[in-house]
């Protein structure tokens, strides 16, 4: 499976939290709902901390060229 | 002969000397265009009178300014009185004024209401046009002069808040003649490639004329049919340009049209934070909600004193039994020969009525059963004795020797009448 986006991690966090606040939910399923969220948390801090920067290109004669400033 | 060289001061100072002397230039009246003006802070004003095809430098001392009753602003048009001098240490000329009056509004600003008129009037600016800027874009066009500050401002922000993004630099001229068609064509470009879900446009602060590319109807034109949705970053905080009323979003600056096209990363993981709080406590809640309903189940009497149950259903079953022996047709034929087809019908009928009865009695005593689940009773070490089938309630149900079933949770187990007391525990 490849890897989420940031923002599907955050939407599915969102949705989960809808979920869980929701108490209408089995309690089996609500551990693995909460297992599930933070993983998801831990997903998106990964990213953020793992970026390696913001990627910089110019488009020049309809070519992206790395952008030097 | 030896060539004799000047030095650039002793030039300068003939060259000044020839403007100070000549008389149409001590005292010249004239008028034109304010552009980049400044208020120096000690009272002077700086600034370029300009028409279309030449401009000038100007002074104008805090002692003459300080007698100036309207604000002078870039695009008015005025009229001056000074003289012309050099200003040696720069080596230009500059008109030094000592009087200055309003002519009207200044051309370009002229233009700007009136073509910000009309485009309103056309609905360019309307909400119902704006495209929401996405919350996290994968790719942001910047179109703006590649060696300017101001895309560096851009990729410095947009790296510090959200480093998930890329940027695609479209350079792209921002001022002077070509910069509209320029603007135009990489507006488009970015819409046909559709490698970029945000563009911000713009360029750092300049004079009106500077700034001027973003008031072109052509460009406002590219900005209303890019479907690519862009923030215009035009300028200072202050300049106002059409661009800003056409675009899907208005920034004050290059460095805050960087601001509004990406989220903060400190803000996103508080948010992170603050929905695994929510979840704890939404877990919590739940966990202690379960507590509480199996507490509120044990302590029922279902539980704790589960002979009640089977007391409860075993007199009603004693009822059936009183009852149908009434009933029966032969008892009632025993005690009367009158009238016997009545009785009959009767019979039949109170016979019908407590079979129904009887059938939806049974079919709830079922559901509560099941409800009670008796194997769960069972599992806390209660069993159900059984002899041919029915079940042993008395001790006078069975008789020594008899062969009896023994119910538990999991089987049966057989079992012989060896000695019955009655009465005794």
């Amino acid at each position: 499976m490849a890897e989420k986006t940031f923002e599907q991690a955050l939407e599915e966090l969102e949705t989960l939290v809808k979920d869980l606040e929701n108490g209408e939910i089995e309690l089996n399923q609500a551990v693995k709902k909460y297992n599930e969220g933070m993983k998801l948390s831990k997903h998106c801090h990964d990213l953020l901390k793992d970026a390696e920067g913001v990627i910089v290109k110019m488009m020049k004669d309809d070519e992206l060229i790395d952008f030097k400033e | 002969m030896e060539k004799k060289y000047l030095t650039v001061t002793a030039l300068t100072k003939y060259i000044k000397y020839k403007f100070d002397n000549d008389t149409h230039l001590k005292n010249v009246l004239l008028k034109g265009e304010i552009s980049n003006f400044k208020h120096h802070s000690r009272g002077h004003y700086y600034f370029t009178l300009k028409d279309d095809k030449a401009q000038i430098s100007a002074i104008m001392f805090a002692s003459s300014a300080n007698k100036v009753i309207f604000t002078p602003t870039n695009g008015m048009s005025i009229l001056v009185e000074g003289y012309i001098s050099v200003f040696e240490s720069s080596g230009n000329y500059q008109i030094y004024v000592h009087k200055m009056s309003e002519d009207g509004l200044g051309n370009l600003y002229l233009a700007y209401e009136q073509l910000k008129k009309k485009l309103s009037s056309e609905g360019l600016f309307d909400d119902t046009h704006k495209i929401a800027i996405p919350k996290f874009p994968k790719t942001i066009a910047v179109l703006t002069s590649p060696t300017g500050a101001a895309v560096r401002d851009v990729i410095h922000i947009v790296n510090r808040r959200y480093p998930l993004a890329s940027i695609i630099v479209y350079p792209t001229l921002v001022q002077g003649p070509n910069a509209k068609d320029s603007i135009v064509k990489q507006l488009e470009l970015v819409n046909k490639q559709k490698l970029a879900d945000v563009i911000i446009l713009g360029r750092g602060g300049g004079s009106i004329e500077d700034l001027w590319p973003f008031n072109e109807e052509e460009v406002a034109y590219a900005i209303y049919n890019s479907l690519v949705p862009i923030i215009s970053s035009v300028g200072h905080e202050t300049d106002f340009t059409i661009s800003d009323f056409v675009a899907d979003l208005r920034a004050p600056t290059p460095s805050g049209g960087a601001e509004l096209s990406v989220p903060n990363q400190i803000e996103l993981l508080n948010y992170i934070e603050r929905m695994n709080n929510q979840n704890k406590v939404s877990l919590n809640q739940l966990l202690k909600y379960k507590i509480e309903s199996l507490t509120r189940i044990e302590s029922s009497y279902v539980f704790s004193d589960p002979l009640r149950v089977t007391e409860k259903k075993s007199r009603r079953l004693d009822h059936a039994s009183e009852l149908l022996e009434l009933l029966n047709p032969k008892n009632r034929l025993k005690q009367s020969k009158i009238d016997l087809s009545t009785t009959v019908k009767r019979l039949n009928d109170y016979y019908e009525r407590y079979l129904i009865k009887k059938q939806n009695s049974y079919v709830m005593s079922i559901n509560k059963l099941e409800l009670l689940n008796p194997l769960t009773i069972m599992k806390k070490g209660y069993s159900v004795l059984r002899k041919d089938g029915l079940l042993i309630k008395s001790v006078n149900d069975v008789k020594i020797n008899d062969n009896i079933d023994i119910l538990v949770s999991d089987g049966v187990l057989n079992a012989n009448i060896t000695n019955k007391r009655k009465g005794e525990k």
